[in-house]
């Protein structure tokens, strides 16, 4: 992996993205390097799932020269390649709604810490994310781990700013429940 | 009541919470939670859950998907290829309409009793049998497949707009079970997404046979999903009650490419209720979901297109469909309806086909096309949104023994 990359460990964001679009694929490898661990975390709190969210990344970086096209290069890339994961994976669960039951497939426990407490209570919540909608999962996830402004949620889900932070409301409201029943 | 002693209303304490509130409500929320230890607690839970929420973790990515791109990237097999679909569509509004010009044409036509997309409000029992030419109503072909199969569809025939529908049963004699042939059918997935264009190079390989089910005549319907660039396959095994088409039990097996993780997911269907069990590694899940109505079963997975082969497709046939699934509300089942609304010709890399084209007003719009001869699944298609749209084709089909 490394090996692929060494050549582009020095360059700006907008160098390798100028370069991916080109095609190197050298690029495209330290893009991924640079952005894979927050797009994968993001993917995998918004789909729930590590297998799904290892093909919302895999679609990402397969498509991605052709899409660094829409990439204007005004703002930040990382910025920009977390929406564009976002909405990848907001297909994929459309599509896995529609095309299959889904069995709930569990993945690893968070597993770091010193705190007995901290450790039951992000178990619980793991959990208990994982239950939510697909709907409301999603505003939670883009809002307390990935700091999106409600406006911002709008933007990228396509609803107004009432219904995002009402969708928020409900989440907190069910995992409130969830944790106090398993706490 | 002051402001001071009137409780804000969650949202705003979580707006708040989040650092959020507008010019002046931030103040006012401040004072009141001074006095108010209830919405303090609110506002300390919103922040305790970011805080671990942030610390959640998550799987690192693959170190080898790169490589795996790149060398698909490279290769010839069109990973990245343009597609076509129909024209670009506002379904949000879309449907709103469609449901809207449904609901006025129901109460138009007076047929809300009977119409049965929420359907499952008793019918009278001597009902008086169908105009002649009927194909969907009363005692029809269709209503008495769908009975006696238990199929969860309900019909509702504009043309028969005031021809009651019979609650009772049919019996096994009036079905049809030659609609259903040993087939295998192969299936691809492509999708395309916020300009990236990509060729979802996920196959469907759906085998239908002749067998027996503890001892009784059944069809199984196997069907091997193999996920794109090898992440992973799929299998379901779907065995259905070869005169009622009811399913009878399913198996969903998932097996990831690398680490051999395997999930398992198994229902076994009765009369009024379907037993779930789930399973993967070390956990656990087993439960039970009653059925709206013991007298329709559910339609799941691969044997939804096996239903299209069973119905009497005609212009202007609607019915509804009850699906097991996990709906986004969080509901364990959910109503879908299909109603033909035309008819095309269809080429997919399996051939050209004259087909039906149906409309799922309630399924984000989707449409299917349904071969008229052996009405297999030809393709579907649906844009969610202006940035998505997906459609599957029929890539093969090859009649078995």
């Amino acid at each position: 992996m490394a090996g692929l990359s060494d050549a582009w460990a020095h360059s700006t964001d907008a160098e390798l993205a100028a370069r991916t679009r080109e095609g190197d694929p050298d690029a495209l490898a330290a893009l991924y390097e640079r952005f894979a661990g927050t797009l994968m975390r993001l993917a995998y709190h918004t789909v729930g799932s590590a297998a799904d969210a290892e093909d919302v990344l895999h679609d990402v970086f397969l498509g991605l020269p052709e899409a660094l096209e829409r990439y204007e290069e005004r703002g930040n890339l990382e910025a920009w390649l977390k929406r564009v994961t976002t909405r990848m994976a907001l297909t994929h669960l459309r599509s896995r709604d529609r095309k299959r039951e889904v069995a709930f497939a569990p993945h690893d426990e968070p597993s770091v810490s010193s705190d007995e407490t901290a450790i039951a209570r992000r178990i619980v919540l793991a959990r208990a994310l994982r239950t939510l909608p697909d709907s409301l999962r999603v505003v939670f996830v883009l809002k307390q781990i990935e700091g999106y402004t409600h406006q911002e949620i709008g933007e990228l889900l396509g609803i107004r700013v009432g219904t995002s932070q009402v969708r928020f409301h409900r989440a907190v409201k069910r995992l409130q429940k969830l944790i106090r029943s398993e706490l | 009541m002051s402001w001071l002693r009137r409780h804000p209303d969650p949202v705003t304490l979580e707006r708040y919470a989040n650092g959020e509130s507008p010019d002046g409500e931030g103040e006012r929320v401040q004072s009141h939670l001074l006095a108010c230890s209830s919405c303090r607690d609110h506002v300390e839970f919103v922040r305790s859950l970011a805080r671990e929420a942030s610390q959640l973790s998550a799987p690192e990515p693959p170190t080898d998907l790169i490589r795996r791109v790149v060398a698909e990237r490279s290769s010839s097999h069109g990973t990245i290829v343009a597609l076509a679909g129909p024209a670009r569509r506002e379904l949000r509004p879309r449907r709103v309409a469609v449901l809207a010009a449904v609901l006025a044409l129901v109460i138009l036509a007076g047929i809300l009793d009977r119409l049965v997309i929420n359907g499952w409000s008793p019918h009278p029992a001597n009902s008086s049998g169908p105009a002649e030419g009927a194909d969907c109503m009363a005692n029809s072909p269709l209503r008495q497949l769908l009975n006696a199969s238990g199929l969860l569809l309900a019909t509702a025939c504009a043309q028969q707009a005031t021809e009651p529908v019979p609650s009772e049963p049919v019996t096994a004699a009036v079905l049809d079970p030659s609609r259903l042939s040993p087939v295998r059918l192969r299936y691809e997935d492509r999708s395309t997404t916020d300009g990236i264009v990509t060729v979802v190079r996920s196959e469907e390989e759906l085998t239908v046979q002749e067998t027996t089910f503890k001892e009784m005549p059944a069809w199984r319907l196997v069907a091997v999903r193999e996920h794109r660039f090898g992440a992973g396959r799929n299998f379901d095994t779907t065995y259905i009650d070869r005169e009622t088409l009811r399913p009878l039990t399913t198996d969903w097996h998932y097996v990831t490419c690398c680490t051999n993780k395997r999930s398992h997911t198994r229902k076994a269907y009765s009369a009024d209720s379907v037993t779930v069990h789930s399973s993967f590694k070390d956990w656990r899940r087993d439960f039970t979901v009653a059925l709206p109505d013991s007298t329709m079963p559910i339609a799941s997975g691969t044997h939804v297109n096996q239903l299209l082969v069973a119905l009497p497709l005609s212009q202007g046939w609607e019915g509804s469909l009850l699906r097991l699934g996990w709906d986004p509300r969080g509901e364990p089942w959910y109503r879908t309806s299909l109603r033909v609304v035309g008819d095309d010709k269809v080429s997919v890399p399996a051939g050209t086909f004259d087909c039906w084209r149906l409309e799922s007003p309630y399924d984000s719009g989707t449409i299917w096309w349904v071969s008229k001869d052996q009405q297999w699944l030809i393709k579907t298609w649906y844009r969610s949104d202006p940035d998505y749209e997906h459609e599957t084709v029929l890539i093969s089909a090859e009649e078995l023994d």
